[in-house]
Formats: structure tokens, C-alpha cells, sequence
């Protein structure tokens, strides 16, 4: 399924158009010494109540623990041990080692050092990147050199036409910044000071737009950072 | 002592301590924490299908197999690409003088998206080098952490606080033409923005 944005020119018109992530990495299998296919596969190492945690609960005395150990295999589930775990269910383990049937999830936030600052119900952030809701024209366009030394470019989406008008469109755009030699600063909201989000609770990234043009071609760029080029 | 990365640019050779810039370290850190009714931590496991078996953290191991179940030690394993032609393996560049080309203008940078960034802290700076990058040029290099079968990009750059490598790899992207085909839609299972939550920015 496609990905579409909605982005504005600096006329003030917009449009949808899609976006393309980066060309993935080329695929790797791997194979043995023989020349088999070999698959990373998860297994069984313990069940529940026999790693470390469990025994210690069921055998609280030291002394007694190493009885049972000595004495038999209390470690060891002789009908999983080594099984694949196959499909399985994610869920929530409570401390008494117990599954949870009802859960409540918390943000707990962390300052640089570690330290924990705050803990508060967990609320669903909401994508601020909507098909169907322009980004705008900011106008804040900054030069691409210090946009590279500024800025980690941690991912990049390319902005591709979807019909005749929209190419024309994105040619201008890209034309128009690359004659200035700027990116555009993007970002969410009336008048793009938010982040792009792209999904509910998803990261937060800050925009750049690039464009390169010439006679009969484009290619438009919108660089995506959550991060800094700065030093802790 | 850590292994540094060595550059080398015009005969003279670099060296530099890296450290990896993660997100936490400038801007700390949000997560998600699943809480029981007294309000304790619980960790995330699994439950098998038929719902007999419970798997806490630390319960399951991954392991290579052969089709015959057979464990496949990963200093044993060998790398082949799509067509089953073996993968020439590539050694970590830690350690290891690697040649530097340029400068390069910054779109070659723009032209590769780069999530790993380092700092760089100069150990031994050749006098070339340190000009040229306080003169705002970039340099591109081959750069792999650890081994393996992929190498990637390295970017040398500067700026007012500090010297930085931005690690990644080609986007792939090219002009668009009015004859240009319309890309496959991409799988279901691939997301552009499969992450975890992250609300260091906001």
C-alpha cells in the first residue's frame, strides 16, 4: 500500500503526492559449512518456575536449592527444553511471575544522566503527518551546508508524483529550492513548528526538504532528524 | 584500550576515539512501562499458542539450525546472496587505516541516509586533515564496526563543537522523470516507521 502525503508550495497550493522510503539493503541468507541453509530459529532454554527467579521462589533456602539441583533436574522441563517457540503470544508477567490480565502502562521519563524525572499515565500520541492535511509552507529555508553539519539525517523519504499536474508541482518545487541552494524546514501543524509523526506514538522527527531539477526531471527529498550533531 | 578509527588522507594517518551519540545522552529518555495494581514493573513474555507454556525474559535462546535441526555455530556460517553466490565477508575497519576520498560536496552526504552517528575525539590529528575539516569539507570512507558481510559509508564532518561521523548507506533514490515507472507498493510487513515509542524531541 502507497504512503501519501499532503505538502504546500510557496504559492500556497497543495497537493497529494506519495513517498518512498530508501532502496532496503540487498537480502542475505545464510548458510553451513556444507552448503545447507541455516535459519536463525528461537528456542526453549527454561519454562516458567525453573529459571533462577522460580527455583529461588520454590526453594527459598540456598542450601535446600542445591539439594534439589543435586538431587534432580528442577532446572530443566524435559517437554520443552529445545522446542521451537513457534507462534506465541506477547503478554505482561507480573512480579510473582504470574501473566497480567489487566495492565496499566505508564511514561516514565529520564533525564540525560539516567534519572528518572516523572511517571504518568501513558497517553497515544497521534500521527501529525495525515494524508489529508497539508504541511505547510514554512518559509524558513536554511543553507544546505548547515543543515548537514547540524543535523543527523536518519532517514529520508522521496516525494514522487502521482499524475501530470502533481509532477509539475513537485518540479517547481524542487527547481525553486535548488536554485536558492536551501532546504526547507517542514514540519506539522498550522504552522509547521510541530514534528512529523507518522504514526500514532511514533517518533518525532524535524523536516528538511531538498530539491535537485533540471529540464525534464526532479528529485525532492525530505530528510527526516530526531537528533543533533552535538556533543553530551 | 578501544579501538580507534584510523583515517588517512593524503599519506597521513588520523586516529580518532569514537563514542556512539545516542538520543538519551542529549535529550534523556521516554519509555513505556507496563504496571500491575500495586503498581510494580512487569516484564514482557511470551505464552504459547495453546496457552500451556509461559516463557518469562531470559527463558528462550536463539540459535542457527540447519534443516536437519542441526545447530550451525556462527563462526560457521557463511553468507550467500539472493542468487546463492557467497557473500565476501567484511572485516571490522576498527583498527585498520582506511583511505578517505575527497572532499565531497553535501549532497553526496544527502544522498545516503545515516541513523548511526558517532563523535569523534582526536587522538592524533595529521595537520591536513585538521585544516580541511575546519575549512567545513566533508569526507567519505569505508566504515564497519564489527564483522560481517556489509560494510558501510562514513562520513567525516565538522562543526562548531565537535568532529562527527555520520555512518550509513546509500538511499538509493534517482531523478524523476515524467516516464519514470511507478514504484511495486512496498510489502505489507514493511513499514517505513516501524519504531518504538521515542518522545525525546517533544
Amino acid at each position: 500500500m502507497p504512503r501519501f502525503l499532503n505538502i504546500t508550495d510557496d504559492r500556497a497550493r497543495d497537493a497529494q503526492v506519495e513517498v518512498t522510503g530508501p532502496a532496503k539493503p540487498p537480502k542475505r541468507s545464510f548458510v553451513g559449512p556444507k552448503g545447507n541453509a541455516a535459519k536463525s530459529t528461537r528456542l526453549v532454554k527454561t519454562t516458567e518456575g525453573r529459571d533462577l527467579v522460580g527455583l529461588t521462589r520454590t526453594f527459598p533456602d540456598g542450601e535446600e536449592l542445591a539439594r534439589a539441583l543435586v538431587r534432580g533436574d528442577p532446572e530443566i522441563d524435559l517437554e520443552q527444553v529445545g522446542r521451537r517457540v513457534g507462534n506465541a503470544n506477547q503478554v505482561w508477567i507480573g512480579p510473582e511471575g504470574k501473566v497480567l490480565y489487566a495492565a496499566r502502562a505508564l511514561k516514565v521519563v529520564t533525564d540525560a544522566a539516567g534519572a528518572e524525572t516523572s511517571r504518568d499515565d501513558f497517553v497515544d500520541v497521534e500521527a501529525t503527518v495525515l494524508e489529508d492535511a497539508a504541511l505547510p509552507w514554512t518559509g524558513r529555508l536554511l543553507p544546505v551546508d548547515r543543515v548537514v553539519r547540524s543535523f543527523a539525517l536518519v532517514q529520508k523519504l522521496q516525494l514522487r508524483h502521482i499524475n501530470g499536474l502533481t509532477f509539475d508541482f513537485l518540479h517547481e518545487i524542487a527547481k525553486n529550492l535548488q536554485e536558492k541552494q536551501r532546504m526547507l524546514f517542514v514540519g506539522a501543524g498550522d504552522k509547521g513548528g510541530g514534528p512529523l509523526i507518522f504514526q500514532r506514538n511514533g517518533s518525532p522527527y524535524r523536516g528538511f526538504l531538498e530539491g535537485r531539477a533540471d529540464a525534464d526531471g526532479f528529485l525532492l527529498v525530505l530528510h527526516l532528524s530526531n537528533l543533533e550533531l552535538k556533543r553530551p | 584500550m578501544a579501538r580507534q578509527v584510523l583515517l588517512t588522507l593524503n599519506g597521513e594517518t588520523s586516529a580518532f576515539d569514537l563514542a556512539r551519540l545516542d538520543r538519551s545522552k542529549l535529550y534523556g529518555g521516554r519509555r513505556r512501562v507496563v504496571v500491575d495494581d500495586t503498581g510494580a514493573e512487569c516484564a514482557r513474555g511470551l505464552l504459547s499458542e495453546d496457552g500451556s507454556v509461559l516463557l518469562p525474559p531470559g527463558c528462550t535462546a536463539d540459535l542457527y539450525l540447519d534443516e536437519t535441526f542441526n545447530v550451525v555455530e556462527r563462526s560457521d556460517l557463511r553468507a550467500v546472496d539472493a542468487e546463492g553466490n557467497p557473500v565476501t565477508p567484511v572485516e571490522s575497519t576498527l583498527g585498520v587505516a582506511v583511505p578517505l576520498e575527497g572532499p565531497v560536496p553535501p549532497s553526496r552526504l544527502l544522498d545516503h541516509v545515516t541513523p548511526t552517528v558517532y563523535t569523534l575525539d582526536p587522538a592524533e590529528l595529521a595537520d591536513g586533515l585538521k585544516a580541511a575539516l575546519a575549512a567545513g569539507q566533508i569526507f567519505e570512507g569505508r566504515f564497519a564496526y564489527r564483522d560481517g558481510f556489509d560494510a558501510q559509508t562514513l562520513f567525516l564532518v565538522q562543526n562548531d563543537v565537535g568532529v562527527f561521523a555520520l555512518v550509513g548507506r546509500p538511499t538509493g533514490f534517482e531523478m524523476i522523470r515524467r516516464t519514470t515507472p511507478v514504484p511495486e507498493p512496498a510489502d505489507e510487513e514493511e513499514d517505513l516507521f516501524e519504531d518504538d515509542l521515542d518522545f525525546g524531541m517533544m
